[in-house]
């Protein structure tokens, strides 16, 4: 009953936000309408409401006029949230993408079986008081404009370049892009982890997080789960993983009812590969696998080809590791797809009474009206002598890809 | 890299050596809380505020009628432990910012529990509370610091500890604040099959913490086999 409550109050707010958008960019047509992609720079509609302003909103034009606009926060445990994102694809119009967007755990598990680190709900991503949440300067951000909370400054908000959004000889053209770079950064225990998200001008967007500092200083093992470091062969550094997991709230084109696909291409040993489409209309946890992908779509948002508006999820770089059974059965897959609860924001270690703990556990045969999406990347950490101090940053992550947000390439 | 004696003292464990960039990261902490701009977070007088509603006031509605139990801290003085308040936000709600919330997470160390209550600030009233048993969120800055001081006063650990800062610093180290700590919560099940698991076998039930302690410009100091119970006031150290 609370679950219907909470949905209905959800799906009203919702409608309001769209119903602003709306009137914002003056559409006064139904959202199944197409949108149009091409209105002029000149007559750009006006920024999509957010629920913040001031320091906590991020609105950039990037060169080539997209357009990215979004709210930031700090959680204690998952750090740097991201929420209201909405994207403005060059001469088009604004459409929200996602109602938020984190860290939801960040497991480090070492070779010989301990110890196995927590670091979002053991530790945390967000507390200032004991530095795990880092304050930056300017050469943390040297070309980037920094943002403060509480008065720390903490996030960076900064444009970087992009080389070949496009290049073709047959129109003679070439266009070099930027993204806007948002990141924070993390100090826990002898990591520093970098939390950082590419927002480009064709609409992609990538969370990735990089990990560097400190090789730990007291974790050695043997041949068997370590590698040498240092002179001879003696003391060797345990090889760990890192298993980041994002959570995901989709909210294409402002709308709450998104449908999650899973696409696959099959056929092996032969010459052609054909399309199989998989709609996941309850909740699911499924693996990675060579040519699969998962789109998020709005079926009633059309663009001018009337095609349905959606956001592909793209994991090509995971180690994906898989933990013992009971302990760690959160590890046990790749991407999760959950039905939407206020509650449910850590992938492991959730406290919130009334509440399961883990995300394989939120997997549990609900309808999917409003879909959560969480991915889970993973990077086993072989240790070199190049990672003695100061370790290089290794990165790990994924994309965000528009798939028919445009009817057409908005790039130049 | 010269190993420091706190874990030399207990007969294994290598420090390496750390960077001292960082050390003065947390230099202007303290400073008064400010926001700027619709969306921020808790103003220093809003956190006030939300803290001293959720440790007075009985439940609202919808909230167990529980009224606020005396509760002990960390150091066993009257009053829950207060561990953070942050602003409240349904993540799933867009745009809906009108309401100004504050989620206050307490631990009281006599019963060992975990609270949890949403403050509306506008009406100064708790509007959901819930009590726990058996669940961690991660130690604060004030409990880091106490389990600091418990592994000061332990006899065996105590003396390793203040032997490696002197080594370091060719100083005598008299207080917690001249480390530089983090601390996460330690629960039962990651000793298992270690020895001495039985040792910290109440940790999950207990408020239970693991430290990462370097000392300021220098070196880390190995912690990674202590746990420290920090509802029964003790240090014990296992085969992790």
């Amino acid at each position: 009953m609370i679950t219907t409550i909470r949905r209905l109050r959800h799906a009203r707010t919702a409608a309001v936000v769209a119903a602003i958008l709306l009137c914002a960019v003056g559409l006064g047509a139904a959202p199944a309408s197409p949108v149009s992609p091409a209105s002029p720079v000149s007559s750009a509609p006006s920024a999509a409401p957010t629920s913040c302003s001031g320091t906590y909103r991020i609105d950039r034009t990037m060169t080539n006029g997209a357009r990215w606009q979004m709210c930031w926060d700090i959680r204690r445990l998952t750090g740097l949230v991201l929420s209201d994102i909405t994207y403005t694809p060059n001469r088009g119009r604004p459409t929200r993408v996602l109602s938020s967007a984190a860290l939801a755990e960040v497991h480090v598990p070492y070779d010989s079986g301990r110890p196995r680190f927590y670091d979002i709900s053991s530790i945390g991503f967000g507390d200032l008081e004991l530095g795990t949440l880092t304050t930056l300067g300017k050469r943390d951000c040297p070309t980037g404009e920094l943002r403060s909370f509480s008065g720390h400054k903490v996030l960076c908000v900064e444009t970087q370049p992009r080389e070949f959004a496009y290049k073709s000889a047959v129109q003679k053209g070439v266009l070099h892009g930027d993204d806007l770079v948002v990141f924070s950064v993390s100090e826990i225990g002898w990591y520093d982890y970098i939390t950082e998200w590419r927002f480009a001008d064709d609409g992609s967007i990538t969370p990735r997080e990089g990990a560097t500092g400190t090789l730990s200083p007291f974790q050695f093992s043997d041949a068997a789960s370590g590698w040498p470091t240092g002179v001879g062969s003696s003391r060797f550094s345990e090889n760990h993983s890192h298993n980041v997991f994002w959570r995901l709230d989709f909210d294409v084109n402002g709308k709450t009812a998104n449908v999650v696909e899973q696409y696959d291409y099959t056929g092996s040993g032969t010459a052609s590969r054909s399309t199989k489409l998989t709609t996941l209309s309850k909740e699911t946890a499924a693996e990675l696998a060579p040519m699969r992908f998962w789109r998020i779509k709005n079926p009633t948002a059309l663009n001018t080809d009337g095609h349905p508006m959606s956001w592909e999820i793209d994991v090509r770089d995971s180690d994906e590791y898989r933990g013992p059974e009971h302990t760690e059965d959160f590890t046990h897959h790749d991407v999760y797809v959950t039905q939407y609860r206020e509650c449910e924001v850590l992938a492991y270690g959730g406290t919130m009474p009334g509440c399961a703990t883990s995300v394989d556990q939120y997997v549990n045969g609900e309808k999917l009206k409003d879909p959560v999406l969480w991915v889970d990347v993973g990077f086993h950490h072989v240790p070199r002598d190049e990672d003695q101090d100061p370790m290089p940053t290794h990165w790990q992550g994924f994309r965000i890809l528009p798939r028919d947000v445009t009817a057409t390439s908005q790039l130049p | 890299m010269a190993a420091i004696g706190l874990l030399g003292l207990l007969g294994a464990g290598t420090a390496g050596a750390v960077g001292a960039a960082g050390a003065d990261d947390r230099s202007d902490h303290g400073r008064a809380a400010r926001t700027s701009g619709r969306g921020g977070p808790l103003t220093a007088r809003e956190t006030a505020r939300a803290v001293r509603v959720a440790t007075a006031a009985k439940a609202g509605p919808g909230g167990a009628a529980t009224a606020a139990a005396p509760g002990r801290d960390v150091r066993g003085r009257p009053g829950a432990q207060v561990l953070w308040s942050e602003r409240h936000r349904d993540l799933g709600k867009s745009g809906d910012d009108r309401r100004r919330l504050a989620d206050v997470y307490l631990y009281d160390y006599a019963s060992d529990t975990l609270i949890n209550r949403l403050v509306d600030l506008g009406t100064g009233r708790v509007e959901r509370s819930s009590r726990q048993h058996g669940v961690q969120v991660p130690p604060t800055a004030a409990e880091v610091t106490r389990a600091l001081e418990v592994v000061m006063a332990d006899p065996r650990l105590g003396k390793g500890i203040r032997a490696d800062y002197r080594a370091q610093t060719s100083k005598p180290l008299t207080k917690p604040s001249q480390l530089h700590a983090q601390g996460m919560a330690f629960l039962a099940s990651r000793a298992t099959g270690v020895e001495g698991s039985g040792k910290v076998a109440r940790c999950g039930v207990h408020r239970c913490v693991q430290l990462f302690v370097r000392i300021p410009r220098g070196k880390w100091v190995d912690t990674s086999r202590i746990v420290i119970d920090l509802s029964a006031d003790r240090a014990a150290v296992i085969g992790l």
